[in-house]
Parts: structure tokens; sequence; C-alpha cells
């Protein structure tokens, strides 16, 4: 049976969220393996409902609740699976500036030297809540007000968080770096 | 010295880089850091930090589950 229009512009929204919606399940399970089993779980979902899906509707913050609610679920039904604080957290309030506004020096060869492994490690050592933030932000680009809505978090929440995990992220990789250990 | 406009820059850069600023606001840091080699400085090398942060961080899904998900599409 032919596919319709609508159908197809479900499926392309789908392949063009793919590598969005790895690195958030990544995100989520800190394990390649369980990521690509979470992102083929959202999308079976997500094509089985595709029929609640209005056009002109932000696709990719859907599918991104989708796998929120995926992977809840999943957790819920490990007993040993501890939930992230993302969603059972207090908020929290208030900003922190960022410190560390002295970055290593030369800063043209410390940016040049910087490497995808020493921002992992520093991504690890985030709490959940920040790390969740900073992803949805500033990895995948939601505004403050569409990553409120997905965490269920007030936007000052988000705002807060961002900024102290962008300040957490620049001080550790800057003292590691100082330190010799970063590169 | 640090002014108040720079204060300002050090209180919304955040919102800035996240392009969350208003477009009056967002005029207004842009002003002082053309004016103000210190903050153009600080806001320079954090932009330049965030961006080769985010940037590494972008890693495209593998082909293999690209390739599932497509194999599962045309199942349905």
């Amino acid at each position: 049976m032919e596919k319709s229009e609508k159908r197809l512009h479900f499926e392309n929204e789908i392949l063009s969220s793919l590598d969005s919606m790895y690195r958030y399940a990544l995100h989520l399970t800190r394990n390649p393996e369980d990521a690509s089993d979470l992102v083929q779980e959202t999308c079976a979902r997500a094509l089985k409902a595709a029929g609640r899906f209005r056009t002109g509707t932000n696709a990719r913050a859907w599918l991104f609740a989708i796998m929120k609610n995926v992977f809840l679920n999943q957790r819920r039904a490990k007993s040993t699976g501890e939930i992230p604080s993302d969603w059972t957290e207090d908020v929290e309030t208030g900003d922190q500036r960022f410190s560390g506004s002295i970055w290593p020096q030369p800063f043209e060869i410390f940016l040049k030297d910087l490497m995808r492994e020493d921002i992992e490690r520093a991504m690890s050592e985030l709490s959940d809540d920040f790390r969740s933030v900073f992803v949805l932000c500033d990895v995948e680009g939601f505004s403050y007000a569409e990553t409120a809505e997905l965490l269920q978090i007030p936007v000052g929440t988000v705002r807060s968080r961002l900024h102290r995990a962008r300040a957490s992220l620049q001080s550790m990789l800057s003292q590691w770096y100082s330190e010799g250990l970063g590169g | 010295m640090m002014g108040p406009e720079c204060l300002f820059v050090l209180d919304n850069y955040n919102d800035y880089v996240s392009g969350e600023l208003d477009r009056d606001s967002s005029a207004r840091v842009e002003r002082h850091i053309s004016v103000c080699p210190n903050c153009e400085t600080f806001l320079g090398r954090y932009m330049a930090l965030h961006g080769k942060t985010v940037q590494l961080l972008r890693i495209p899904a593998p082909t293999s589950l690209r390739d599932s998900i497509a194999r599962m599409m045309e199942k349905v």
C-alpha cells in the first residue's frame, strides 16, 4: 500500500531527528547499545502513534517527549534502576555567575587541544539535572521554554541550571588542562 | 575598570549565548563589547569554548541504527 504524504512527511521528520534523538538517548542511558535500543523503541511507538501527530507542530519535541516517557517506564520496570534526578528533584533557584573567567593560556592552544574525550569526561561529572538541560538547550538547540516543558520544570530553573552547567564545564576543562590532565 | 555596562554583559551573557536575550538587550551587549576590550575578550573566549564543546558533542547516530529505523519504516 502506498504511504500517504502525511505519513512520508512524518517519517522524514523522524529520520532528520535521528542524530539528535540518539544523542539524547545516549545522555539518558550512558551506553551506546542501550541508546540505540531506546531510539528504536521510541521510533516504533512514534510510528504507531503517527496518526496523532499534527503536521506543523514540533516533531522533534514530540519525539523527545516519547523517548523520555519510554525511558522512565523502562527504568521504573527495573527495580534496580534509579530514576535520574531530572524529574524527581526539587526546583533549584538562583544563578551562579561564571567564575572561571581566566582560561588557560595561550587560549587558542587550549582550545585547539580540546578533545571530545575531555568534554565527555566533564559531562559525566555534571549532575543529571545540569547535563539534561545542557544537552537539550545547547547541544540540541531547544529553547528554554521547550526544555522546561519537556523536563516539566520552570523556565527559570532551566536558565539557572544551564548557566551553572556551562560554568562547571568550562571550569573543569580549564582546570584539567592547566593541571596537564586534559590533553 | 568594570563599569555598569560590563556588569550588564556579565548579567546577561548566558542568555545572549542562548539566543534568549531580547533584541534591545542583545544590541546593548554588542554595543558594549565593541568598545570594551575586556568584555570583548571575555565573551569571545567564552563563546569559542562553548562553541567547541557543543560541536564536539554533536555526534551522529550510528549508521546501523539509521538502517534499522529505515527498515522499520518499510515494514509499517
